[in-house]
């Protein structure tokens, strides 16, 4: 049985919450101050996500703002972000458009948080 | 001299929101000058998510944030005058503007709103002693390089205090393949939010000192180590503890200061405290017709609250152009024990806007769980209490006009008291 250690962020109160595992199950949670923390720790273990923001390339030189439409797993920050390294945009391009497709096989795009003209 | 009903200094979030208020509420001639090239204030490096929870019940960026506000405003027709500086303010609202094409401008407001953000503490105001090589920069100057101009600083990294920047920025220089030793935090506990301590270090191992700091820097031309070691109680560095770690870079993360030049200029009043403008109900500074919002009367953790702020300042100057009569009969408001500060500073009861007011506090230490006192001269209005209260997270306390007005109330304090703990006011 493996335990882990969940830092609670939905309130400031940062409850650290206790999970037991055995394998990919869950044992046991404690040290929860509320069912909201309970919630958040079961997904944190069991398939953690992240929104990726981050930059790209822009042939007109600098950079544009980016980021993952919605959260992708966390084990697959580093992947993406190899992903998208050699990834070049040609402006015009706004916010909200879809700069790359699908990233690794997540099947959730990367749009542009910024504009560049 | 060109002349204009509103002029609003500062194209950040604050002079965005506030530009747009007013226009809504009537006010046709309004111009906003910021120095940049283009709008948003510090928002386009933030380029993380976070953004608009309060105000849009979604997660955005702060460039996704920022073209919000930015389209709104393009939509009503605001007139905005791009790379150019406002160099000087006087108290009869008189402005001198520079930019490349029409040199120097005179400009006369009948009322202006200043939102000219704040800027970061340097090296210099905390002391580290060392040679001054390169690789040392403030978290915001880096989040700027690798965001805005696409490169990359440094490769092994050490920073500085745990305010937001410094952690938004670990996760970011460790994304883009750089190796971030650790971060240093004076304080025994962290300065920024919960939520950036566990997705920007936890995620990624990054460790977090507590009550560790820099004493020294070494390298000559440029950044080759640094010696942190463990503070004691009164943070003087333990020196059995000193410890080599080396890197290229160091990233200071040590806190913002309103930018307020322009306001000492006009002999605005300053709170010694927030280093910003002291304000009234309606944002408005102690000289009538100027007002002020968002980070250069105090620093904010969330941009939601300077949009909110702003949009109050927005009003209050819609008022002042519409009657002209100044604010008179001010209750003070002022900070007790356990309160580092509270804005407003003055409130004039009788012309808080919808019935309600609200107030932006900080404590001076987290506490697990308080009860707040709201104390006037004429007794007590209300307690509250708050649990997981931490300086780096705002206070938001409400008050209604009804508890205020009418009362002959002449001053008003705000104080904590450790739930458990003895009486100590
Ligand atoms: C470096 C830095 C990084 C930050 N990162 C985060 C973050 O990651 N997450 C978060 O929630 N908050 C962050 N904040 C805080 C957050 O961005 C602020 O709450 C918010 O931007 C404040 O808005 P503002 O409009 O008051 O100030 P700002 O956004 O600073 O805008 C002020 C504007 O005024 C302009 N200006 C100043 N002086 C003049 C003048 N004399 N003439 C013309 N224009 C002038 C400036 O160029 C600027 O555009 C950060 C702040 C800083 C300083
Ligand atoms: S478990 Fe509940 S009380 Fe604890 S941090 Fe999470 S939301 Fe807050």
């Amino acid at each position: 049985m493996k335990s882990k250690q969940v830092t609670c962020i939905i309130c400031p109160k940062g409850c650290q919450i206790n999970v037991k595992m055995n394998g990919n199950e869950i044992v046991s949670i404690e040290n929860y101050d509320c069912k909201r923390g309970l919630e958040y720790a079961k997904n944190e273990v069991l398939d953690p996500r992240r929104i990726l923001t981050t930059t790209l390339k822009l042939s007109s030189g600098r950079v544009l703002p980016v980021r993952t439409k919605d959260p992708i797993p966390k084990k697959y920050l580093k992947k993406a972000m190899f992903e998208l390294k050699d990834v070049v945009i040609t402006p015009p391009i706004k916010v909200g458009d879809v700069v790359a497709k699908d990233v690794v096989g997540t099947g959730i795009d990367v749009i542009a948080t910024g504009n560049a003209k | 001299m060109i002349t204009k009903e509103l002029v609003v200094i500062g194209g950040g979030p604050a002079g965005l929101a506030a530009a747009i208020e007013a226009k809504k509420q009537g006010i046709k001639d309004v111009i906003l000058v910021e120095r940049d090239v283009r709008l948003g204030g510090i928002l386009p490096q933030c380029i993380h998510n976070g953004f608009g929870l309060h105000v849009f019940k979604e997660e955005l960026t702060g460039p996704e944030y920022a073209d919000r506000f930015v389209k709104e405003l393009e939509e009503m027709g605001i007139e905005v005058m791009l790379d150019t500086m406002v160099i000087e303010l006087t108290q009869d609202k008189q402005i001198i503007a520079v930019n490349r094409d029409k040199g120097l401008m005179h400009i006369q407001a009948k009322a202006v709103i200043l939102t000219m953000g704040c800027r970061e503490r340097t090296r210099g105001a905390i002391n580290i002693p060392g040679f001054r090589p390169s690789g040392i920069f403030t978290a915001g100057t880096a989040q700027r390089f690798v965001n805005i101009e696409g490169y990359m600083p440094g490769k092994e990294i050490v920073i500085l205090g745990s305010g937001d920047i410094g952690l938004i920025m670990a996760r970011r220089f460790t994304l883009e393949g750089a190796k971030v030793k650790c971060v240093a935090e004076i304080m025994p506990y962290s300065n920024g939010l919960t939520r950036n301590v566990v997705q920007c270090l936890e995620d990624y191992d990054i460790p977090l000192l507590l009550s560790h700091t820099v004493v020294d820097i070494h390298g000559k031309d440029r950044v080759e180590g640094v010696t942190i070691a463990e503070v004691d109680k009164n943070f003087q560095p333990i020196h059995s503890t000193e410890k080599y770690i080396s890197c290229d870079t160091l990233l200071l993360s040590v806190g913002l200061i309103p930018e307020n030049e322009l306001s000492k200029m006009a002999d605005i009043k300053i709170d010694n405290i927030t280093s910003g403008p002291v304000v009234n109900q309606r944002m408005e500074t102690s000289i009538p017709g100027i007002f002020a919002c968002g980070n250069v009367v105090h620093v904010h953790d969330l941009v939601d609250f300077v949009t909110m702020e702003s949009q109050l300042a927005g009003r209050g100057a819609v008022d002042y152009l519409k009657d002209k009569i100044p604010s008179k009969k001010h209750i003070t408001v002022s900070p007790g024990p356990g309160i580092g500060y509270v804005v407003p500073q003055l409130i004039d009861a009788e012309k808080i806007l919808d019935g309600k007011q609200n107030f932006f506090m900080r404590s001076k230490k987290p506490m697990e769980k308080a009860r707040l006192f709201i104390e006037s001269d004429k007794g007590q209005i209300r307690t509250r209490i708050l649990q997981h209260i931490k300086p780096s997270e705002m206070i938001n306390i409400e008050l209604k006009k009804e508890e205020l007005v009418n009362k002959d109330i002449k001053s008003l304090r705000f104080f904590l008291q450790e739930e458990g703990a003895t009486d100590e006011k």
